[in-house]
């Protein structure tokens, strides 16, 4: 059995790769790199034996990868997972965007979810045991004055992942949607946090581990459900004042 | 979508010896292109596991690119015998992919989590340099990125001069991407070490002398304590590899250090009385244990793993070590002005060590023909005070010191020990004209 990775080249989609592969799960990964990615497909088999596919693709760039994506599938194993660690931010998403960089921000942060998930939803239905795992943020919870497209694709995506867990609710993969705070991964160095850090491969042990359950939306860390909600608890007149 | 360039970290970093702490700017990149984006002119500088004990990987103001999650291993030719590994990939795992083909590399120096760029922009050696020669000689071409220049390939054939000046150049001609090694058939994992008794440094000689041809290893372990009824007395250690066994499926895990755990014991247990007591303790148990001893391949050639502790014993101040390669003609004066000096001087000397080395010296790389002698010792004033006088002794014996296992040797020493200096320095300059990679040795060394 397979699973389809998007995002596979960093931070958790890279300790993803690396958990499945360690459950002998076959892979195919997508990123947007075919350097990065050559380089993982070798070490991905040479260390754990199965076997892997790549596909390159740019989801803010391109738009026509659907085919590219079924071509990689059809010649793999049968497909038992799709796992969207993917995601992008822009360091001036401030309220300010230009068109452009705003649409490519949603493309690669939702859109490449929902055309990834569509062409392999019928095949997954008919499938005992599938899976279909996406990563929100914690920067989803409520709208602030910094990554603002960002947080709103992932909020976006996360109503997205409600509907399809919905859809799939009378027979058809298990729908998760993790939730996720400050991972300590190269995009997250160095920036001001106000919690500490948690580990992508932790992260990926807990999605390997709980992916033949029904866990629908699950926060992680755990702490980070308290703080969600009193974020969104917050009266206005107090959360405007809040600098994060 | 060209990602935006990240933040970086601040950290303080030390060498492992424990000599250089900085507080630094860090970055870890895990894409090609995180790398290609550390454009600009700020000074910077790769690290790899950070085991260099002078502060090769870190200082002079540079961001420093934390290379180990470039851990990817890219080819494996087990025909052709090659393997293609990113520069950050650890000597253990390269060995997890060759080992159960029956090859593996034929130097590695003695810790496993030591990363590939490391040992070939330091050109470390292993266990038995008088066969093996060092790192260098295993990388068959390389990838490295300069700002000035891009992503650029080099061998051997194709570009020699950029290519020897990069093996052994301390990480100052860019950061290196990757590497393409050879490997050795290895007939199997397993080890028959001899241990033989000797009773002084001159005596380890002869034995090391006699024992180093025909053997996986040879190398020598003395008392260092400067005192007179214990000072030299120790082992001679021969290895040689068992055919047959094969690659182990399990192995016994050992304890990880690094610069900074190294540091975790605050106080150091390798002084004066306490140094004695735990260096007799070695010796005697070393003493009462088989005269052979069957060993794991893999604890034969990281010895570390198995004996961190040492490490910590040191404690927080750490240890200071010097390693020469003395010439062989003025090997035994070099020895018996070495033991009257630490008689005499009595600096806070551990343990010493000896090994034959066989090479051609050239830039800055330690390598050359003679013996090389390690001296560790815990870290103090007095040992400050001796190292400037072993230093004027190895330039008057023409021995030549080891820059990475020793953070406090001066510009003066180097010039004066190196005869290629002067062309190195030439060469970076010519190479880096703006100087963009520069660490805390290299500004010590004026580079």
């Amino acid at each position: 059995m397979s699973c389809l990775i998007l995002g596979a080249s960093g931070g958790l989609g890279r300790a993803l790769c690396y958990r499945f592969a360690a459950a002998r799960h076959d892979l195919i990964i997508v990123s947007s790199d075919e350097r990065d990615l050559a380089a993982m497909e070798s070490d991905l088999e040479l260390r754990f034996g199965v076997r892997v596919s790549s596909v390159a693709i740019d989801f803010s760039q391109e738009l026509d990868y659907r085919e590219r994506l079924r071509a990689a599938v059809a010649s793999a194993s049968p497909l038992r997972g799709l796992l969207f660690p993917i995601g992008a931010v822009l360091s001036h998403d401030e309220g300010e965007l230009d068109p452009m960089s705003a649409e490519r921000l949603v493309r690669v942060n939702f859109l490449s979810v929902v055309d990834t998930v569509a062409p392999f939803l019928s095949s997954l239905r008919t499938r005992e045991g599938s899976t279909i795992v996406g990563f929100g943020s914690v920067a989803g919870a409520r709208g602030r004055s910094a990554n603002v497209v960002y947080s709103a694709s992932k909020r976006a995506l996360e109503s997205y992942f409600e509907s399809l867990r919905h859809v799939c609710a009378n027979g058809g993969p298990l729908v998760q949607f993790y939730v996720v705070g400050y991972l300590d991964t190269s995009l997250s160095a160095g920036r001001t946090k106000l919690f500490p850090t948690a580990s992508p491969e932790r992260l990926a042990n807990r999605v390997e581990r709980d992916l033949n359950h029904d866990i629908g939306r699950v926060f992680f860390p755990w702490y980070w459900r308290p703080i969600c909600l009193a974020l969104r608890w917050t009266p206005w007149f107090v959360y405007k004042r809040m600098q994060f | 979508m060209k990602l935006p360039t990240p933040p970086s970290e601040t950290v303080e970093l030390v060498s492992f010896d424990g000599g250089v702490t900085a507080t630094c700017e860090r970055w870890r990149p895990d894409r090609y292109r995180m790398i290609e984006a550390s454009g600009g002119v700020s000074p910077r500088i790769a690290r790899g596991g950070g085991y260099s004990y002078a502060a090769a990987s870190f200082g002079a103001r540079s961001l420093v690119l934390d290379m180990t999650r470039f851990d990817r291993v890219m080819s494996f030719d087990e025909d052709r015998r090659r393997t293609e590994v990113q520069a950050g990939t650890t000597l253990e795992t390269v060995l997890s992919i060759t080992g159960p083909r029956n090859l593996m590399l034929s130097v590695q120096p003695g810790y496993p989590q030591i990363t590939i760029g490391g040992c070939i922009a330091a050109n470390v050696h292993g266990k038995n340099p008088f066969l093996e020669g060092t790192f260098a000689h295993q990388v068959e071409s390389l990838t490295l990125f300069h700002p000035r220049y891009g992503t650029l390939e080099i061998s051997r054939r194709s570009s020699p001069d950029l290519f020897h000046l990069t093996c052994g150049g301390l990480g100052l001609t860019g950061v290196i991407l990757s590497a393409t090694l050879r490997l050795q058939a290895v007939p199997g994992f397993s080890t028959s070490v001899e241990r033989t008794e000797i009773g002084s440094l001159s005596e380890g000689l002869h034995a090391a002398r006699s024992l180093t041809e025909g053997s996986a290893f040879a190398y020598t372990w003395h008392d260092g304590v400067p005192h007179r009824s214990s000072f030299g007395r120790g082992f001679v250690y021969r290895g040689r590899i068992t055919p047959g066994k094969p690659y182990p499926t399990a192995r016994r895990r050992y304890r990880r250090i690094d610069a900074a755990t190294r540091r975790n014991f605050p106080l150091s247990l390798l002084r004066d009385s306490t140094a004695r007591l735990l260096t007799w303790g070695f010796w005697a148990t070393e003493r009462f244990k088989r005269r052979t001893i069957d060993m794991p391949l893999f604890d034969a050639i990281f010895p570390f793993a198995r004996r961190s502790e040492y490490f910590l014993l040191f404690g927080r101040r750490g240890l200071a070590e010097a390693q020469v390669i003395v010439p062989d003609a003025q090997i035994e004066g070099f020895l018996g002005e070495l033991q009257a000096l630490l008689l005499r001087e009595r600096p806070g000397s551990v343990m010493i060590s000896m090994k034959l080395f066989r090479g051609e010296p050239r830039l800055l790389c330690f390598e050359g023909s003679g013996v090389c002698v390690t001296i560790d010792f815990a870290r103090s004033s007095a040992t400050t005070k001796f190292l400037g006088v072993f230093d004027e002794m190895c330039v008057t014996a023409g021995a030549l010191p080891n820059l990475i296992k020793d953070s406090r040797i001066p510009l003066e020493v180097v010039r004066r020990c190196y005869p290629g200096y002067e062309e190195f320095r030439d060469r970076i300059q010519t190479h880096d004209p703006e100087r963009l990679f520069r660490s805390e040795l290299s500004q010590r060394l004026g580079l």
